[in-house]
């Protein structure tokens, strides 16, 4: 029997360049460099037209993470609001068309930036396309395809660029930042993840790639969601490239301010000036590795309350200073689940899976009420500001006769406690049954509903009933 | 013994973050959210913030706790051309106050 010919060093050394050659071409694509910085180009509110759109009420949503849950439930007040038609300047519209800004987080980000790139397409496909779809089982399946594995093998191609390159395919259609700006349309979307060293929240929003020196354009709208759900050990983390920046290059001011001026540790203005200005350090920082946007903002209230200060691109407060705006309107879509472990049962250690979705529910538990009760605070010393008496050397007054409101809408509201502990027992996943998809997108609906805010608020925006002239 | 390793890691990375979130939190309570800013010049003017549109003149104005670049839009007929000032500890009834000059129209 004749044995094989060895390979000869040269043949390995061939191969072994072969296997490096492609390795090297399944890395995942970077975040590309700005050409030339320029603050007013790229996906920004300020670049966004509302022309079906009142400023004078002012509509944000916030959608939570929570797997397929949170994304039916979001799709479930989306659906809420396109039913529910509104009258404002004698015009009739659905309260949907009134949505200027919504901030997600993981699972809530499939619905949010489904209907920023494709509107009411949302109504029509999201639901085959995501909330009825087995996205964990193509996330397998797409991991243990020959192709798939073998970019895995690579260093620089994660889980987390494979679940984007997944939600390229089958849900975004490939659409990039690029296309969601070319719409110039509200909603403003914001996509959430975490950047991993700082513990800082980290937004897909040209601002946030300014600081980069990049250009959030041509990034795909799947790869930011897959950023924005990349759950600590199930998905890895998503890696962004900080570039050197340019000359042309400008800090926004109050950044630099917030560091000379402010002081140290005694306020928010400071930390997150800090936190951003950490992307100046090209040295130490030349790559960012985002996780999972729960992890430092379950809510996605964040950016809303940084909208609050006057830092913001899109700051409330200027709005209300300038007149643009009457009613604002915060409507917080929660798929936070509580309740009592199983695990608690046995005395084993919990496996990596239960920690992994620990980690995105109990454990976030405390946080999520302290960023509602934030949220609720600074809403209301916003109107508490507004409506606050003049002082006689002020010929005008900017701020009177406006209403600030916050709607949340989670599980918590189900009255029927066994109704309730069965949204609670839902688990975090991807892939849910259509009789559980159906619950969530209908208890969404009757929430938003049943809350006094909202239905105080489409009383006052409901067009008055036409009186028939009455024949003698 | 892989999944204590895996576990403590998630930990590490984890708890740190959502804890830094609380401590945020906890920072902005402590501080009062809104202060107030009147900026007088004898026109009605944008007033600029950090170079951003944030209000008009002679009204009172909302504006976070922090020191701010305060200046005017245009024509450029004022000065000085920009005040920084530390805006805390105001009220609607004692807001900080900040004066633009008007500059004589020249021929």
């Amino acid at each position: 029997m004749r044995s094989c010919p060895r390979p000869t060093k040269a043949v390995a050394a061939v191969l072994a360049a072969i296997a490096l050659g492609v390795l090297a071409g399944c890395a995942a694509p970077m975040n590309p460099r700005l050409d030339h910085f320029d603050p007013r180009a790229g996906y920004r509110f300020a670049n966004l037209d509302a022309p079906d759109n009142s400023d004078d009420l002012f509509v944000i949503l916030t959608f939570s993470g929570g797997g397929t849950r949170a994304a039916a439930l979001a799709y479930g007040v989306m659906q809420k609001l396109a039913d529910t038609p509104i009258q404002i300047f004698g015009q009739q519209r659905r309260l949907l068309d009134e949505v200027d800004v919504i901030s997600a987080v993981s699972g809530g980000s499939f619905t949010a930036a489904y209907f920023g790139l494709f509107g009411d397409e949302l109504f029509t496909r999201f639901q085959k396309d995501f909330l009825r779809a087995n996205v964990q089982d193509g996330l397998v399946l797409n991991a243990m395809a020959p192709w798939g594995a073998l970019r895995l093998l690579g260093p620089y191609y994660s889980r987390s660029d494979l679940a984007g390159d997944y939600y390229d395919r089958s849900i975004f259609r490939g659409r990039t930042f690029a296309d969601l700006a070319a719409r110039k349309r509200r909603p403003y979307i914001i996509i959430n993840s975490t950047d991993m060293t700082i513990g800082a929240p980290f937004h897909f929003t040209q601002d946030q790639f300014d600081l980069l020196y990049s250009d959030l354009g041509p990034m795909s709208v799947g790869r930011a969601v897959a950023a924005s759900s990349a759950v600590p050990v199930l998905l890895a983390p998503m890696t962004m490239r900080n570039y050197p920046a340019g000359d042309d290059f400008r800090e926004p001011t109050w950044i630099t301010r917030a560091l000379d001026s402010d002081r140290p540790g005694s306020n928010a203005r400071y930390r997150k000036a800090e936190q951003w200005q950490s992307y100046r350090d090209k040295e130490r920082r030349p790559y960012i590795h985002l996780m999972d946007g729960a992890l430092s903002d379950n809510l996605g209230v964040r950016p809303v309350l940084h909208a609050l200060t006057t830092d913001s691109s899109w700051s409330l407060q200027s709005m209300v200073n300038l007149d643009r705006v009457r009613c604002i309107v915060v409507i917080v879509v929660n798929a936070g689940t509580q309740g009592l472990s199983e695990l608690d049962r046995s005395r084993a250690t919990p496996d990596v899976v239960n920690v992994a979705r620990a980690t995105g529910g109990a454990l976030l538990t405390n946080t999520v009420l302290d960023s509602i009760t934030l949220l609720r605070e600074r809403i209301g010393s916003l109107q508490q500001a507004a409506h606050a008496p003049m002082p006689t050397s002020a010929p005008d007054s900017t701020v009177s006769g406006r209403n600030f409101l916050v709607i949340e809408v989670g599980f918590d509201g189900v009255r029927d406690p066994k109704r309730r502990a069965d949204f609670w027992s839902i688990p975090t996943s991807f892939k849910l049954k259509d009789a559980q998809v159906d619950e969530l997108i209908a208890v969404g609906g009757e929430l938003l509903n049943a809350d006094e805010g909202f239905q105080a608020l489409v009383e006052a925006l409901t067009p008055p009933p036409t009186t028939q002239p009455q024949g003698n | 013994m892989w999944r204590r390793i895996l576990t403590a890691a998630l930990l590490a990375a984890a708890i740190p973050t959502a804890g830094g979130c609380a401590r945020d939190a906890r920072r902005v309570l402590n501080e009062a959210p809104e202060q107030y800013v009147i900026v007088h010049y004898p026109d009605s003017r944008s007033v600029y913030v950090d170079g951003r549109e944030h209000a008009l003149t002679n009204r009172v104005i909302l504006i976070s706790p922090g020191h701010y670049e305060f200046s005017l839009g245009s024509p450029d007929d004022y000065r000085p051309k920009t005040v920084v000032a530390d805006v805390r500890g105001t009220s609607r009834t004692a807001p900080k106050e900040i004066v633009f000059e008007k500059l004589p129209a020249s021929n």
